[in-house]
């Protein structure tokens, strides 16, 4: 049952690559324990959404609150340790490290109950066989579990997933929804960037549609779905 | 045939020499993209503060602690001020500017300070005399440097590959900001990076005194061979500035031995060797133009 308690608030900001206006006022929130989706066409801005929030794009104008607290212009490592784990874009795999510095390399035991090195090669059983190769060995599946775990060992309150089927195979893509939803069981936020409609709608409580640095429609999954307009222009459907 | 052992000898030494002041130039240019042309400057700066140590206390090995410490400590206060604003820009002119700048600076203001004339130190005494191996006869603070930078790199070899601090180097140099998005304050860790490399710089200034001497433009000389080692060995690896180390070394007392009036042109050719088989340096990971 969702508490209405806001993980994330981000009001009207905008966020520029040089002269290029990128974001032209975002506001979305995630609450605790929710599962947001933000979906969009490439080059609408889903990236740079994540990537302004985690500071590595930190906005011009406008306000990010995390909880109460506000990390518009944190530095990445401080927006990380106040609660926020990033899944990037591309994985990001570190490919000269092994499997296991690759998952210890950030770990912070922040309460009990929390991610320990056990529990996350108990939740991915591919890792536990590979924790001596490095990074760059893995396949595409593994390294995107690598980045899943990587996160979570930093105990976050609310992760940031960009593109988590990006390149996969269609089996691969099923296993990563199946990962999701067990985060979700157990109470974690999370803000899903997506191209992959099916695995979007099927684990988000809410969902946000982008389109040229903008909000052009949110709303639950069913709502989005009963709305062949937005499919069709803004998803292409 | 003996002639050819001593040069042989001489020559991984001085790879050696070169090892100390090219780990830090490798590591600062991988983790930090940064072109650190200050450290011919520290180098020759840690071999003056060294100078001074001996010739005041009469203790090297206090010059030996003491060179290190005072250079690491100018490299944490230049990163702070100045190079920590250079940080992701996309080109490299601005921050070789800076570092070339403070090269020139610093080797004017050693010699206002310790004039122009070849200094020459002495080593510990302890480590005077020669050694017989086979049929020659060499210079024991010769072998006691070889056998310090073969320790030196054995250590900085399992900080990097056995310690989480050196997993997060790894990490920084393959993607800084990756590091940060989980959490690790990168930006200490540049500067701690920055700091030790520019002590090693210092380290090797003093350690280099007895074998080269200390004299202005030995600053560009010696970093120049250390730019060729890690442009030679690939940017930001331990093994890459271990073994270019060794080739440039090797390569460079062969040929100021046997062909002096080709030495320089043999060291390029090595390096110009080396990027036709492999542009990324021996042990690189980026391309030459990452």
């Amino acid at each position: 049952m969702l508490q209405f308690i806001p993980m994330l608030t981000v009001s009207e900001i905008h966020t520029y690559y040089g002269d290029s206006h990128v974001l032209q006022g975002i506001s979305l929130s995630v609450q605790r324990g929710e599962v947001v989706a933000l979906l969009g066409r490439n080059g609408v801005g889903k990236s740079t959404t994540i990537n302004s929030i985690v500071g590595f794009t930190p906005p011009r104008e406008g306000k990010i609150l995390l909880r109460d607290k506000d990390i518009t212009r944190a530095p990445s490592h401080v927006t990380a340790r106040l609660g926020v784990g990033l899944v990037p874009q591309g994985r990001r795999i570190f490919p000269t490290l092994s499997v296991r510095e690759n998952i210890t390399l950030a770990s912070r035991h922040t309460r009990n109950g929390g991610w320990t090195f056990v529990r996350i090669l108990e939740t991915f059983p591919p890792l536990a066989q590979r924790l001596n190769n490095l990074g760059s060995q893995l396949s595409g599946g593994e390294q995107q579990m690598l980045a899943i775990a990587r996160a979570l060992m930093t105990n976050p309150e609310l992760v940031l997933m960009d593109e988590p089927s990006e390149g996969l195979a269609p089996l691969i893509v099923v296993e990563i929804g199946r990962i999701l939803k067990a985060l979700r069981e157990k109470g974690l936020s999370v803000l899903l960037v997506e191209q992959n409609l099916s695995l979007a709608l099927g684990v988000a409580n809410r969902v946000y549609v982008m389109n040229k640095g903008a909000i052009v429609f949110a709303g639950t999954p069913e709502g989005l779905r009963a709305n062949p307009e937005i499919l069709h222009r803004y998803l292409g459907v | 045939m003996e002639n050819f052992l001593i040069q042989l000898l001489n020559g991984f030494v001085s790879g050696m020499l070169l090892f100390i002041l090219a780990a830090g130039l490798s590591l600062i240019f991988g983790l930090m993209d940064v072109i650190a042309l200050t450290h011919g400057a520290f180098y020759l700066l840690g071999g003056y503060i060294g100078l001074t140590m001996v010739r005041a206390l009469d203790s090297f090995w206090l010059a030996l602690l003491v060179a290190p410490l005072v250079v690491g400590l100018l490299g944490l206060v230049i990163e702070n001020f100045f190079i920590r604003r250079l940080y992701g820009r996309a080109r490299h002119l601005d921050q070789v500017l800076l570092t070339f700048g403070m090269a020139l600076i610093t080797i004017d203001l050693t010699r206002a300070q310790w004039g122009a004339y070849v200094e020459s130190v002495s080593g510990p005494p302890q480590l005077a005399g020669q050694f017989r191996i086979f049929s020659v006869d060499f210079p024991i603070y010769r072998l006691a440097l070889l056998a310090f930078g073969l320790l030196l790199a054995l250590a900085l070899w399992l900080i990097i590959n056995r310690t989480r601090l050196g997993a997060i180097v790894r990490a920084g140099v393959s993607d800084a900001q990756m590091v940060s998005g989980l959490g690790i304050n990168i930006q200490s860790v540049f500067a701690g990076v920055f700091a030790f490399g520019c002590a090693l710089a210092g380290l090797a200034g003093v350690v280099g005194a007895p074998i080269l001497s200390l004299y202005p433009g030995l600053d560009s000389e010696i970093l120049i061979l250390a730019l060729v080692v890690v442009v030679v060995g690939g940017l930001g690896t331990l093994e890459g500035a271990f073994f270019g180390s060794l080739l440039i070394g090797l390569a460079d007392t062969f040929g100021k031995a046997f062909i002096p009036e080709f030495a320089r042109f043999l060291i390029f050719a090595v390096m110009a060797a080396v990027l036709l088989i492999r542009p990324g340096g021996l042990f690189g990971l980026k391309g030459a133009d990452s």
